[in-house]
């Protein structure tokens, strides 16, 4: 199941807090899933050639997840995670793709706020957005 | 030909055409054919049972006719007082103990016309059955009757066959010509007829059922559809124009004496305001089947949406309406407004 998690692992290595959709497989899939990758540190560009001068801190990667149709039960979920990222907090990422891929030790892209709102007010449809770093490439697969 | 399973589901609570028990059956018709010493296999008194029991020769006895070595035996009746020439469905109960050596994978069931069919349970090599049922089915003839057998094929010794049939049913498929609906239909209104109607009574549900998407989606996927909304209506023409029949076309408006001497005047209640709770009415259309019973759709609370009043040159007056369901006050917002039913020929109301 696509899920983001965290707390405390439990012995039996499922996590105590979990936000995710509600819906069957494979309809709970993240939405518009965005990989990204920047530097933190000074760039410039040479004004002889043009070439490209790094000095790199830091090197971010990082992806965009988005749930959609959340219902109303869970908007306490999505605050409490919310209000993880921005503390720091970290999460793992299960994206139920094609290779089952995890990313564990996920936290908050820099200078970025997740976002919770009420998408479809009929359906009583909400959605949660963030973007989250880890230091190597985060991709899914959902080709299949 | 293989023997078959019956694709058709037994109407639940459909009183059978025919049932049988088979007291005393072999006073009741049934005949006995096939070879020699397992022709005699066929016993018991109030159900049948086939029990072949054989240890190296047939009739376990050198000095027995052995040939032929696969012998069958069939058990045959016809029922008649039956539709003519009408697809029925005959069940009958199985208690299946034994079925080994020379009656391994060989067919042991139930014959109807001719057409085999088989146990639904395997035999269960002990002394406590498998029970289980055989569903067959096939058609009437001119005379309403309809041939059912119960036998065995090609059965050498040493062999093992002990099976028991009982209480047989002959029915009509849940799916059939009797369950076609037709003429106008009638609504009701609060559990009486409101109106005769011209032209019939159409329903539709209208409900939106919605595939999940999904990023990577190609089709609509099993267990991923639900349904969003549902409007049901329902809509004909009434043909009376009485105080109480304005009551429900337009409903929350009162009669009232008018200025003229014999004037009544019905004015509608003030837009702009919820209409009261006691305007809604319980409404039903139910249409005759083909099977003499009838069929219909239930709204427990609905609303006239819309009508208008109609005439033609030298013909009765008619009033297109469309009736609407609604959600009862207090319950979920999720239930869906309307019911399909049915009700037997000698029902006497429809709430």
């Amino acid at each position: 199941m696509a899920a983001i998690l965290w707390g405390e692992q439990e012995s039996d290595g499922s996590y105590p807090n979990s936000l995710a959709s509600p819906r069957p497989t494979p309809a709970h899939r993240f939405w518009e899933f965005t990989p990204d990758v920047e530097i933190a540190g000074p760039r410039a560009t040479a004004i002889g050639d043009a070439s490209q001068h790094t000095f790199v801190f830091r090197t971010d990667y990082t992806g965009k997840f988005v749930l959609r149709a959340l219902p109303d039960s869970a908007q306490a979920t999505a605050l409490a995670l919310k209000l993880h990222l921005i503390n720091g907090g970290e999460v793992t990422v299960q994206t139920d793709d094609a290779d089952d891929a995890e990313y564990v030790g996920l936290t908050l892209r820099p200078d970025t706020t997740p976002k919770f709102e009420l998408e479809d007010d009929i359906r009583r449809h909400w959605r949660f957005e963030c973007e989250l770093r880890d230091s190597s490439p985060i991709t899914l697969d959902y080709s299949t | 030909m293989s023997p078959r399973l019956s694709p058709f589901p037994v109407g639940a609570g459909r009183d059978a055409l025919i049932q049988d028990d088979f007291t005393a059956w072999a006073s009741n018709g049934w005949v006995a054919t096939g070879d020699a010493v397992i022709v005699d296999c066929w016993g018991d008194a109030d159900h049948i049972k086939l029990f072949v029991e054989m240890l190296g020769f047939w009739g376990n006895d050198p000095e027995v006719e052995q040939s032929p070595g696969a012998r069958s035996t069939r058990l045959t009746k016809t029922y008649d007082g039956l539709p003519a020439n009408r697809l029925v469905v005959v069940r009958v109960g199985v208690a299946f103990y034994a079925q080994d050596f020379g009656a391994a994978g060989k067919f042991v069931g139930m014959e109807i016309n001719g057409v085999q069919f088989a146990p639904s349970v395997a035999a269960s090599g002990t002394l406590t059955p498998a029970l289980g049922e055989i569903v067959g089915y096939g058609m009437t003839n001119g005379d309403g009757e309809i041939t059912v057998a119960f036998g065995c094929d090609d059965i050498t010794v040493s062999c093992d066959l002990h099976i028991q049939f009982d209480n047989l049913e002959i029915t009509t498929p849940a799916a059939e010509l009797a369950d076609i609906y037709y003429d106008a239909g009638v609504g009701y209104v609060n559990g009486n007829p409101i109106s005769p109607t011209r032209g019939g009574i159409s329903f539709d549900p209208q409900e939106v059922i919605e595939d999940y998407d999904f990023p990577g989606k190609t089709a609509p996927v099993e267990g991923c559809d639900e349904v969003v909304s549902s409007r049901p209506r329902c809509r004909t023409r009434f043909m009376l124009t009485g105080e109480y029949q304005f009551t429900v076309y337009r409903p929350d408006g009162s009669w009232a004496n008018g200025a003229l001497e014999g004037e009544r005047v019905y004015t509608p209640a003030a837009a702009r305001a919820a209409f009261g709770a006691g305007v809604y009415i319980e409404f039903v259309a139910i249409w005759p089947r083909a099977r003499g019973d009838y069929v219909g759709v239930r709204f427990r609370k609905a609303l006239c949406r819309q009508y208008a009043l109609g005439s033609v040159d030298k013909d009765e007056g008619e009033i297109p309406v469309e009736i609407e369901a609604r959600i009862p006050a207090g319950e979920s917002i999720r239930t869906v407004p309307y019911e399909l039913f049915t009700l037997p020929a000698n029902a006497v109301s429809v709430t």
